[in-house]
């Protein structure tokens, strides 16, 4: 199995606390992202800022496009994003639009499958249009109902597509070791890092979890 | 027939040609819409400026909200937003939290159902959950691929919900006056204002022609 990456998800709004709490994590994950509230309130200057401080890590930027993918989302490939996420309920040609800016500037694009009905056809589909990622993603508002992502990833990872998957939701150290062994090739951490004593140490101990899983 | 509002989509990139746009639209428009891709590059900063230059229009915020409705929303509607987006295929969870969030602070939500499946029931049950306006809209990419928002305007209109309607998508001066006596209550206009080379002639067009159909 290949080895897993680490995916930090900043949530703040704010620009200075995003940073800092940047500076603590960045040493111990893969990927750094901008989340989506946090892009809409600070712009594309954050991630100018984030680029500069942290050339090691990979940076996703959240946008979850759902219209107008390549117009959208050049600007921020152009500003140093490695990888920008495109809603999977949008329209197939605004994905494809994402996907073919991604390629242009040899970055990529992911395929976020949030709120998507038949998320074994839409994978299918978009994997087929040349999706460098895909999004297994319970949003927060479907946690705060209950919803878990591990059912969406073993359905997904068992298509066997040549796909990276990416899953997002809840993920903490106690079930980022499940998830990596059911297939997942990036691991995404939000509340687990932010919301502990120590986020760098929790980064730490996420990722060494994920690693020896793998 | 009542007369729509107008709505102005400013969907340049740039901070200081959208402040321009935004001038030169205004004496004829009643809304100023904050595009997408505009607010993903400028941030919360470019809404409290066209706030504060236009204190006497309706400020719209193009969120496309998909997840964490209540949180993503919140700091736009406190730095002057009137109506934020929220997408109609986002979880009916972020939908709540954004119509939730909008009457916390007098202001509006609009349920946008661009590439919703069925937009019957949706906007039936966005118009249950308290959505102040849905949004008909044809995408970009969508417009591109030769989609119009014409028959499903009329669909939503003959629905007959209480909720305002509201309609985007590719509406120019050679089919405003058609839009208008479908019944919108908000008539969206983009590229025929913010792409001409006379954008306050083109916007003056506009309105006069809403005013003689309606």
């Amino acid at each position: 199995m290949a080895q897993p990456l680490v995916q930090m998800a900043l949530d703040s709004l704010d620009f200075d606390q995003t940073v800092a709490l940047a500076e603590k994590v960045a040493p111990h994950v893969d990927i750094l992202e901008i989340g989506t509230p946090c892009i809409k309130h600070n712009g594309i200057n954050l991630l100018k800022t984030l680029r500069a401080k942290f050339p090691n890590n990979k940076i996703l930027v959240d946008l979850k496009t759902m219209d107008a993918g390549y117009y959208e989302a050049e600007p921020f490939y152009k500003a140093g994003a490695d990888i920008c996420t495109v809603l999977g309920t949008a329209d197939i040609g605004t994905i494809k639009g994402v996907i073919d800016v991604a390629n242009a500037y040899g970055k990529e694009a992911q395929v976020d499958l949030i709120n998507v009905a038949d998320k074994g056809q839409r994978t299918k589909e978009v994997a087929a249009l040349g999706a460098h990622i895909i999004g297994v993603h319970t949003g927060l508002d479907q946690q705060a109902a209950g919803q878990t992502p591990f059912v969406d990833l073993g359905l997904v990872a068992s298509l066997g597509l040549n796909v990276k998957v990416s899953v997002a939701g809840g993920i903490k150290p106690a079930t980022v070791q499940q998830v990596v062994k059911a297939g997942a090739s990036i691991v995404v951490a939000g509340a687990a890092i932010y919301g502990a004593a120590d986020p760098a140490a929790a980064a730490a101990e996420i990722t060494g979890l994920a690693r020896s899983a793998a | 027939m009542a007369k729509p509002l107008i709505q102005v989509a400013l969907d340049s990139l740039d901070y200081e040609q959208t402040l321009a746009l935004a001038r030169q639209a205004a004496p004829y428009v009643d809304i100023i819409e904050i595009g997408t891709p505009c607010l993903k590059v400028n941030g919360l900063a470019l809404v409290k400026a066209i706030k504060a230059a236009h204190p006497d229009k309706l400020l719209f915020v193009d969120l496309k909200t998909m997840d964490a409705g209540y949180y993503e929303a919140e700091p736009f509607f406190k730095a002057g937003a009137d109506i934020t987006t929220v997408l109609g295929t986002a979880d009916l969870g972020t939908i709540k939290g954004v119509v939730d969030v909008a009457n916390a602070y007098g202001k509006q939500a609009q349920v946008d159902l661009i590439n919703v499946e069925d937009k019957a029931t949706r906007a039936t049950e966005a118009a249950k959950l308290g959505a102040h306006i849905i949004g008909i809209h044809t995408g970009i990419d969508q417009q591109l691929a030769g989609q119009t928002p014409f028959a499903d305007l009329a669909a939503l209109v003959a629905l007959g919900l209480n909720v305002k309607v509201s309609v985007a998508g590719g509406i120019k001066q050679a089919t405003v006056q058609q839009v208008v006596k479908a019944g919108p209550d908000i008539v969206v206009i983009g590229g025929a204002i913010t792409g001409s080379p006379a954008a306050e002639l083109a916007s003056r067009e506009i309105r006069e022609l809403v005013d003689a159909a309606a």
